[in-house]
């Protein structure tokens, strides 16, 4: 490249670049199913990347990230239906309100020493906690049918009749969740020392289970918001298809698929994962539904095997693409 | 030294006991350590020595005793704490991060006193210069060599900036040579003006840096003194060192 933004590194004028080109392309004339194919990747990326936060640079491998996104995604539904309260309110609110579950689930796990599979364990069954109360408290929550929002598209109840509105907020968030986390460096290197080693990180004067917690804390919040733009979006929320483990494990595939040692990797990985899903889905659905599972769980054991960085994560360990220390 | 010449205890063991079932492994241990010197603890293995460390750095809790540093009690204080305060150790079993590079392993360590990652950088290099792994900084930790992961532990430790280091058998399983590097080393940390008290099993390198040497077996303090006077010790040459050695 010829021409560089005094100060800029090459992987920043190229992300700077990718990121203009993405907030124009709505300017063309998209078909709209490629345009619901951007906005939901872009969801995914924003919601793994959160999950990545706790499970890739943490290396705490939580199966809650859906009722995380399902906390959102109800309480954006249930406040607009039952207090006329806007979803732009609720964002905030989400915010802390997933901020405090992850700390209450998290503080418990972290203090008497849940590792490895136990942690996600717990997690897992948190999760499915959450649904089950879902489903089971149906005056409120609509039970196993989940809730419709009324359509009002009123841009101050962050409805819009168009997507490509959403498609600018989506987007706007991820940028923000990226750049977030790439400023805080110290934060992922702390993280990063407590995943490989929670002895040496401590024998370094870490605070490992503080730092867990903050990571749970930051990842549980983050994914919650992605639960209210969830719940503007498809303008319905149900237990297990918004908040239950399905969710969870999606995420997760996405970011290990990806890579989970970096920052882009879980966007890398929505990236392939979605419209690949997507597409699987609407080829296969009718004659073979569910065969897209199989065949995504076919990729997942072959990348675990031979892949185990992920696919961004193998490219940026050959070409050091995310310029490191 | 303090003031008036008089020499200051940096880091006093009183009466430490810790049990393992039905075993203790360490059993009223009383060990002081001034400003600056070279401690050795040597002992056959199972004396208890890593346990020692272990207490020292909050990893394990004694079930009776006091950890005095700096004047202060720390006994069971977090790890993380105790490494603030200036206590830093290596694992006698190496651990690496093994997913980082060797730069960035060190740069962890030099974290806890860095305003930015960047200054952390700027002190690891050093810091790998110092212990010579610099031409391994781009290297994963996963990658290493046993040696060169000990040489990790120990340029990890010194990155934390520590007024006292605790050193576990960094020396096991390397060649003559390659003792005498990393007796330099060591030479060159005391020079820094850092207390050092290291586990050690290679008697030349205990004799040639340590002005004294804390002997433990089966969890009891048998023998304390300078290197000479400890190798001519009956009851640590019948417990430890062995016949021969005297012979030799």
């Amino acid at each position: 490249m010829k021409f560089r933004i005094r100060g800029m590194s090459r992987a920043q004028m190229l992300f700077l670049i990718i990121v203009t080109m993405l907030y124009l392309l709505p300017l063309f004339k998209v078909p709209i199913l490629v345009l619901h194919i951007m906005i939901y990747t872009l969801l995914l990326a924003y919601a793994a990347t959160s999950w990545n936060l706790l499970g890739g640079f943490a290396g705490q491998l939580s199966l809650a990230h859906g009722a995380f996104l399902g906390i959102g995604a109800y309480l954006a539904a249930l406040l607009f239906m039952n207090s006329n309260i806007s979803p732009w309110i609720t964002l905030p609110l989400a915010i802390i309100a997933g901020a405090g579950v992850a700390m209450v689930i998290g503080y418990p796990c972290f203090r008497f020493g849940l590792r490895g599979a136990y942690f996600a364990i717990a997690s897992l069954v948190f999760n499915l906690i959450l649904v089950e109360i879902l489903i089971a408290w149906r005056e409120v929550t609509g039970g196993s049918l989940g809730l419709s929002i009324r359509r009002i598209n009123d841009p101050l109840y962050f409805q819009f009749a168009t997507k490509e509105p959403y498609y600018w907020i989506m987007l706007t968030m991820w940028i923000i969740a990226i750049l977030l986390i790439k400023k805080a460096k110290k934060l992922r290197y702390y993280l990063a020392a407590i995943r490989e080693s929670e002895e040496a990180a401590a024998a370094l004067g870490i605070p490992v289970r503080r730092y867990k917690l903050v990571a749970a804390i930051i990842s549980g919040a983050l994914t919650a918001s992605a639960g209210v733009f969830y719940a503007q979006y498809f303008m319905y929320v149900n237990p297990e298809g918004t908040a239950g483990v399905e969710m969870s494990v999606e995420l997760l595939l996405i970011a290990l698929f990806g890579g989970k040692f970096t920052i882009l990797g879980p966007t890398i990985g929505a990236a392939i994962i979605v419209p690949l899903s997507e597409y699987l889905r609407y080829t296969l659905g009718g004659v073979y539904a569910g065969l897209h599972r199989v065949i995504f769980s076919i990729i997942l054991i072959v990348l675990v095997l031979f892949l185990p960085q992920g696919i961004w994560g193998k490219i940026d360990e050959k070409w050091s693409l995310e310029v490191k220390l | 030294m303090e003031p008036g010449g008089k020499i200051m205890i940096v880091l006093e063991c009183k009466n430490i006991s810790k049990r393992f079932g039905g075993l203790w492994a360490l059993k009223q241990v009383n060990i002081q350590i001034k400003e600056k010197e070279i401690l050795g603890i040597i002992g056959p293995n199972g004396a208890g020595k890593t346990t020692l460390f272990n207490v020292i750095t909050g990893f394990v809790k004694p079930d009776e005793g006091r950890v005095i540093a700096f004047g202060k009690d720390i006994t069971g204080k977090e790890p993380y704490e105790i490494c603030k305060l200036g206590i830093a150790r290596t694992f006698q079993v190496p651990k690496p991060f093994p997913n980082l590079t060797v730069l960035e392993n060190v740069a962890i360590g030099a974290l806890i006193r860095s305003k930015s990652v960047n200054e952390a950088v700027e002190k690891a290099k050093e810091i790998l210069d110092l212990v010579g792994l610099s031409h391994k900084k781009n290297v994963y930790g996963r990658d290493l060599t046993v040696l060169e992961m000990k040489r990790l532990e120990l340029a990890k430790a010194l990155a934390t900036e520590p007024k006292i280091l605790l050193l576990d058998e960094v020396m096991a399983g390397l060649k003559p040579a390659e003792v005498d590097e990393v007796l330099q080393v060591i030479k060159s940390i005391r020079k820094r003006g850092i207390t050092v008290v290291m586990i050690e099993h290679v008697m030349r390198a205990v004799q040639s840096v340590c002005e004294r040497v804390v002997v433990l077996d089966r969890g009891r303090v048998i023998a304390e003194g300078t290197p000479e006077e400890v190798s001519r010790n009956d009851e640590v040459i019948k417990s430890y060192l062995g016949r021969e050695y005297r012979l030799a």
